[in-house]
């Protein structure tokens, strides 16, 4: 896996809950690619499976077909990057309000808590759309890399 | 591509039926796990004890069920409890909140002998 830690992935699904086993799995192993720890793999794999499943749930409820998710996964030296796009309805990330907890279950809410645990597990959330009218979430989590004694050795 | 694997096993200890669902919960096959679960929650003073010791992922939406069974049970004169979560998902657990708010133990016994006394 050592030549996966500073390529860029590209990897377009259908825009379709059954998707997203192949997406956590994708995007977990890029993740120990990049020498993230364990906890740092957990979380990310929880917020592109939340980003992801918002975009079915949501960008897409009304659209038939559904159109595919595009997603973009890059190693830079100190971020591991995660971009989910997609050509659905937009969200107003910005006045988004992240719920009190535990209130908001006590409260009698069932769900509503997927932007909050994104924005819990990453250390960045961006939300923009782009000059092509597509929304992009782009999730980042900082790298720490192991010390050099704990690294592995160079091949070349 | 099909729905995410998940199996849902269940066994009586006593009084209380124990579930262990094995696989991952996520939007492609939530639905149905709160389907089964619902069934069994609806049933006359429930126990029922959620082992997660072979459950490897849950999304967002599948923790607030958790909140939903435990209240349900307790409409229904029951007791809803968790056990073996694993640390993955113990993490979302307490993120969320829900560790103050569901009966939550780290070992089976420790489950089914809190939920051996009056319901």
């Amino acid at each position: 896996m050592a030549s996966l830690k500073k390529d860029n992935f590209v990897l377009m699904v259908p825009g379709h809950p059954s998707s997203l086993s192949v997406i956590r799995w994708v995007v977990t192993r890029l993740a120990r690619a990049a020498d993230l720890t364990p906890d740092q793999v957990d979380q990310i794999e929880i917020a592109v499976d939340e980003a992801c499943t918002n975009v079915i749930e949501h960008a897409y409820e009304s659209l038939l077909p559904k159109p595919p998710i595009h997603l973009e996964i890059q190693t830079k030296d100190e971020q591991f990057v995660v971009d989910v796009i997609d050509c659905g309805q937009a969200f107003d990330y910005d006045s988004f309000v992240s719920p009190k907890i535990p209130e908001h279950w006590l409260e009698g809410h069932e769900r509503g808590v997927g932007i909050f645990l994104i924005r819990q597990c990453m250390d960045e959330v961006l939300y923009d759309v782009l000059p092509d009218e597509r929304n992009r979430m782009r999730l980042v989590k900082k790298r720490h890399p192991l010390p050099l004694s704990e690294s592995q050795p160079d091949p070349c | 591509m099909s729905k995410s694997q998940l199996n849902l096993e269940s066994e009586q200890h006593g009084e209380s039926l124990v579930i262990r669902p094995v696989g991952v919960i996520d939007a492609s096959n939530m639905d149905r796990f709160q389907k089964m679960m619902e069934e069994m929650c609806r049933k006359e003073s429930p126990r029922l004890v959620l082992d997660c010791h072979d459950l490897s992922y849950m999304n967002s939406s599948s923790f607030g069920l958790l909140f939903h069974f435990h209240r349900l049970c307790e409409s229904h004169n029951g007791d809803f409890r968790i056990c073996r979560v694993p640390h993955k998902i113990d993490s979302v657990i307490r993120i969320l909140g829900l560790h103050s708010i569901l009966y939550i133990h780290k070992s089976l016994e420790d489950a089914l002998a809190r939920q051996s006394g009056p319901a």
